[in-house]
């Protein structure tokens, strides 16, 4: 269980509380700079914060050593730049420093996620050659390296952003099989409302750094998804049951 | 993947340019002369020829090192401390006591042999941490950014060696002439102690964080998140690379650009991992030291070429060739 508390970060995050169960994906959504990554960066304690509390599994995350630390928390940044000629394989493998996994169980776990994430033609590849989805896939990866034996609190920003259709099912796949068998707590930024209601099971709503809404698949209403992404959004169901949601373009 | 075996080809190739680099010079020694003790041979070998050439090597081997350490703490493969201003600000720093109070220094024996490195490496420290603070306003450092602000380091570390030099008298400003353009003809063995003490300390320091400075290249935070102490790390970075450059630069005075060829040569063999990059740099860097200077004896024998100048015109070539690869892929992508 995850609870964060005075999560306050100028006047770009303003909330009390935040919280996410075990074994759930949360789904953070909002337009631009409306706080979902300065979110994920306090939850993380990357920002200097007095006041802030990140208590996960019984444990205060923020009062951990930084290699204790790591092995509980994952989180996947929007940077990824690195100018040094390392290779796909390389960087993949680094996710794996602060834990102590045997030879065997690092090459499953690795042989896993390669072939999830369809890596395993890119791994002789240097880093710098790699297009941005490519990039991007590499990075997944490394953090999802970095998951803890233990359930443990995995963060994402934007994960999708440069991938093909294909490849954002891949990792959302890959996620949710994760998620499913270790029991981990996933917090996503993700900006596809359709692919945040198939795999999401909370969603954070938020607007110019305040929470407007954090709860189940009855919160994406299109009155309360209009107001958090500015534009008018339209829900219908189809026929298997899932929700569709599309974005209305008016011309006035 | 990385090549351990490179490390294998170094070292004899070390040995034998040491070799050479004994034999070059503009008296020819006599092999079982210089086993007499009292002979000019046994002299000019041991208390010449040997402390240069291990000067050099140790110089070469200690720039090739804190070309590497400078590379990763500004996660930019083109950093050198000459180029970002390190170098001249431990020079700026040096050229200041050699020209105003150059007495105060010869006073005492202790003073005399850690004076000038101590207050060089200060120098270093100053410059060092001026361009990491300048260069982490614009939060990722660009290649750009970096080397605008090491162009202005320079020039002004440069504007005020030039203003010392104008009001230095002469024999000070030969000696602060000579010393800037790199030389190794002033070697003694307190020199070669006190460079191989910094050099074994700071190869030792580095190789225990080498997995670490690997992951401080993902990013500040990147490494932060995969359990690196990222403040203590960059302090190390920073402290060895202004300590290596700033013994070097006290005694062998400014060598360019073999901080930032070395490393790149050793990335092409054996790759970007510092657990392998670190070694070999400074193996690598020793070895063309050596070659340098002995070259540099050789080339105008019996005088010699400041090994400086040698440095610069096979690394500035070196550079824009960098460069124009750098921009020519950034230019497709």
């Amino acid at each position: 269980m995850l609870k964060a508390r005075n999560l306050h970060f100028g006047n770009r995050l303003n909330l009390d509380s935040f919280s996410a169960q075990p074994s759930s994906l949360t789904v953070v959504l909002g337009s631009n700079g409306a706080g979902k990554s300065t979110l994920l960066t306090c939850i993380a304690g990357l920002l200097e914060q007095p006041a802030l509390q990140v208590e996960f599994n019984g444990a205060d995350l923020l009062d951990l050593a930084v290699d204790e630390r790591a092995k509980r928390l994952a989180f996947l940044t929007q940077r990824q730049t690195l100018d040094f000629d390392f290779t796909v394989d390389e960087v993949i493998r680094m996710g794996l420093h602060p834990l102590n996994l045997d030879a065997e169980q690092a090459e499953a776990r690795f042989d896993e996620i390669v072939d999830a994430l369809d890596l395993s033609a890119l791994l002789a590849r240097r880093y710098p050659t790699l297009s941005r989805g490519e990039a991007q896939r590499t990075q997944i990866a490394r953090i999802l390296m970095q998951r803890s034996i233990e359930p443990g609190l995995i963060l994402m920003d934007e994960p999708l952003t440069a991938l093909d259709l294909r490849h954002q099912q891949d990792v959302m796949q890959l996620i949710l099989r994760i998620k499913e068998t270790e029991g981990h707590c996933f917090v996503v930024v993700l900006h596809d409302i359709n692919i945040a209601a198939q795999f999401g099971d909370q969603f954070a709503l938020l607007e110019r750094g305040e929470m407007l809404g954090l709860g189940g698949t009855d919160l994406l209403q299109p009155d309360l998804l209009s107001r958090v992404f500015e534009i008018e959004i339209q829900r219908s169901v189809e026929a298997d049951g899932r929700l569709q949601f599309n974005a209305v373009m008016t011309n006035d | 993947m990385s090549n351990p075996k490179a490390l294998l080809f170094s070292i004899p190739a070390l040995v034998l340019a040491v070799l050479l680099g004994l034999w070059v010079g503009p008296v020819s020694l006599d092999i079982s002369a210089t086993f007499e003790s009292g002979s000019t041979d046994a002299a000019v070998l041991w208390q010449l020829r040997l402390p240069r050439v291990l000067l050099a090597g140790l110089c070469g081997a200690l720039l090739a090192l804190t070309g590497a350490a400078t590379q990763t703490l500004f996660r930019n493969p083109l950093a050198d401390p000459s180029l970002i201003g390190v170098s001249a600000g431990a020079a700026l720093a040096t050229v200041s006591v050699v020209v105003l109070g150059g007495s105060l220094l010869a006073g005492s024996a202790l003073l005399s042999i850690l004076g000038l490195p101590l207050i060089s490496f200060a120098g270093g420290v100053l410059a060092t941490l001026l361009v990491t603070r300048m260069a982490a306003q614009y939060r990722a450092i660009s290649m750009t950014a970096l080397l605008l602000i090491g162009l202005a380091v320079n020039a002004i570390a440069g504007a005020m060696i030039g203003a010392l030099k104008y009001i230095a008298d002469a024999q000070a400003l030969r000696d602060a002439s000579f010393w800037m353009m790199g030389r190794f003809s002033e070697a003694n063995w307190w020199q070669v102690a006190l460079l191989m003490l910094v050099l074994l300390v700071s190869l030792r320091l580095l190789q225990g964080r080498a997995a670490a400075m690997n992951l401080w290249l993902l990013g500040r935070e990147e490494a932060q998140l995969l359990g690196v102490d990222v403040r203590a790390l960059r302090w190390l970075l920073i402290l060895c690379a202004s300590v290596g450059v700033g013994v070097v630069v006290a005694f062998a005075g400014l060598i360019g650009f073999v901080g930032l060829m070395v490393p790149h040569l050793v990335r092409l063999w054996s790759g970007p991992d510092n657990r392998l990059l670190l070694p070999q740099s400074a193996l690598v860097g020793a070895l063309l030291m050596v070659l340098a200077d002995a070259l540099s004896r050789a080339l105008i024998s019996p005088s010699e070429l400041p090994v400086g100048i040698l440095t610069a015109l096979a690394g500035g070539p070196f550079f824009l060739l960098l460069i124009h690869l750098r921009y020519r892929e950034a230019g497709n992508a």
